[in-house]
């Protein structure tokens, strides 16, 4: 499933040849540009994605007290180093960081090691039961 | 110990929770899978337009995707906490009184979705997109000479060239969604397990999770994971059942 989805887009052209006889009204799909309706439904999109990472780094800012208030705040405090503080020393996110860095580490390169050698044997191998 | 025989699988016929927990599997799934699709598919068209910055826009459909359930879930309970959560606050000066995101119903199952909405959508958008930029352009300066409008080029050019990448998608989304378990887990205020405290958004996997770690019947927990597997077979063997009929009548 994966290939059929990959493949056709490593080929694809981004920009084809331009051909000489286009008529104006045959251009369309990956040719055309974005009118401003386009662009109004990216910029809801690009909000609706990022205010919850933009409201996390302001929560992150903020104490308990401001954030149980109507209405929510919406620009940074200045509580960030406090918080900040608390995560490194008492919630231990050093050692977080470590374990997250060793776990996915290890299994990112066991990961592509492993696919690495098993597509290349149910590409090019043959064994029993294989699909073709 | 004693030999169960097959009372494990038997006791799921007549336990209330697993069908809850079913039928909140089966709804949550249909409320986060259906829109996610949809505005992937709307989201691709335009990503597929010539954008100022399309690298930019891909970037930050991307940026959910890169959150994890931890913190996404996190945002999503303060953003729809009920006293002073974000979204009732928008809500109350479009007029619409606060809304009990946690206790009630329909809300914790529209919020539960709206959190593996909000991760999924623009990860399904670029696979769309990456689809229909190996859509031969051709095609569409037939259709058009032909005289077919946007919209017929849309309907009739691109989605029939999607038709496999739509179908990965709704497997893949289908998969996910009768699995989902971070979201309503961390979602509960109440720090339980039980999705509620009416099991009003319980899914089959948290439902496993509560017999196996908060109840330890680790026994009836290991039936309802293979209940559920049956379960994903089923619903494998409709969808391609469906699509070999796709197949078959283009």
């Amino acid at each position: 499933m994966t290939t059929t989805l990959t493949k056709p887009a490593a080929d694809a052209d981004p920009q084809p040849p331009k051909r000489v006889r286009r008529p104006k009204s045959a251009r369309a799909g990956g040719q055309m540009h974005a009118g401003p309706i386009a662009y109004v439904i990216l910029a809801l999109f690009t909000i609706g994605s990022l205010l919850p990472l933009v409201w996390t780094a302001i929560a992150a800012s903020r104490d308990n007290q401001r954030l149980a208030q109507t209405p929510p705040p919406f620009w940074f405090g200045g509580n960030l180093f406090h918080n900040l503080d608390i995560a490194w020393n008492d919630a231990n996110l050093g050692k977080a960081f470590i374990n997250t860095t060793f776990v996915a580490g290890v299994s990112a390169l066991t990961i592509v090691f492993l696919s690495t050698i098993a597509g290349f044997a149910f590409a090019k191998l043959r064994f029993m039961a294989a699909a073709r | 110990m004693q030999w169960a025989g097959m009372r494990n699988y038997t006791r799921i016929f007549d336990d209330d929770f697993f069908w809850n927990a079913a039928k909140n599997t089966l709804t949550i799934g249909i409320i986060s899978t259906v829109p996610q699709l949809a505005m992937a598919m709307g989201l691709a068209h335009i990503l597929n337009y010539k954008l100022r910055a399309s690298t930019f826009y891909r970037v930050v459909m991307l940026a959910p995707y890169a959150t994890s359930i931890a913190a996404a879930s996190l945002v999503f309970v303060l953003l729809f906490g009920r006293d002073y959560g974000m979204i009732n606050w928008g809500l109350h000066f479009v007029g619409i009184d606060a809304i009990d995101w946690q206790n009630d119903k329909w809300p914790s199952q529209i919020a539960v979705s709206s959190i593996v909405i909000w991760r999924w959508t623009g990860y399904n958008a670029l696979i769309y997109l990456a689809a229909m930029q190996a859509i031969p352009q051709d095609l569409y300066e037939s259709a058009a000479l032909d005289g077919a409008s946007r919209w017929k080029q849309f309907l009739h050019v691109t989605l029939p060239s999607l038709r496999p990448t739509i179908l990965f998608t709704v497997v893949v989304s289908t998969i996910g969604a009768s699995q989902v378990f971070g979201e309503p887990l961390l979602f509960d205020a109440n720090k339980g397990a039980s999705g509620g405290a009416e099991h009003q958004f319980q899914t089959l996997g948290l439902y496993l999770y509560e017999q196996g770690w908060v109840n330890m019947h680790l026994g009836r927990a290991s039936a309802i994971a293979w209940t559920m597997f049956l379960i994903l077979i089923l619903i494998g063997i409709v969808n391609y059942v469906i699509s070999r009929r796709l197949r078959a009548s283009s």
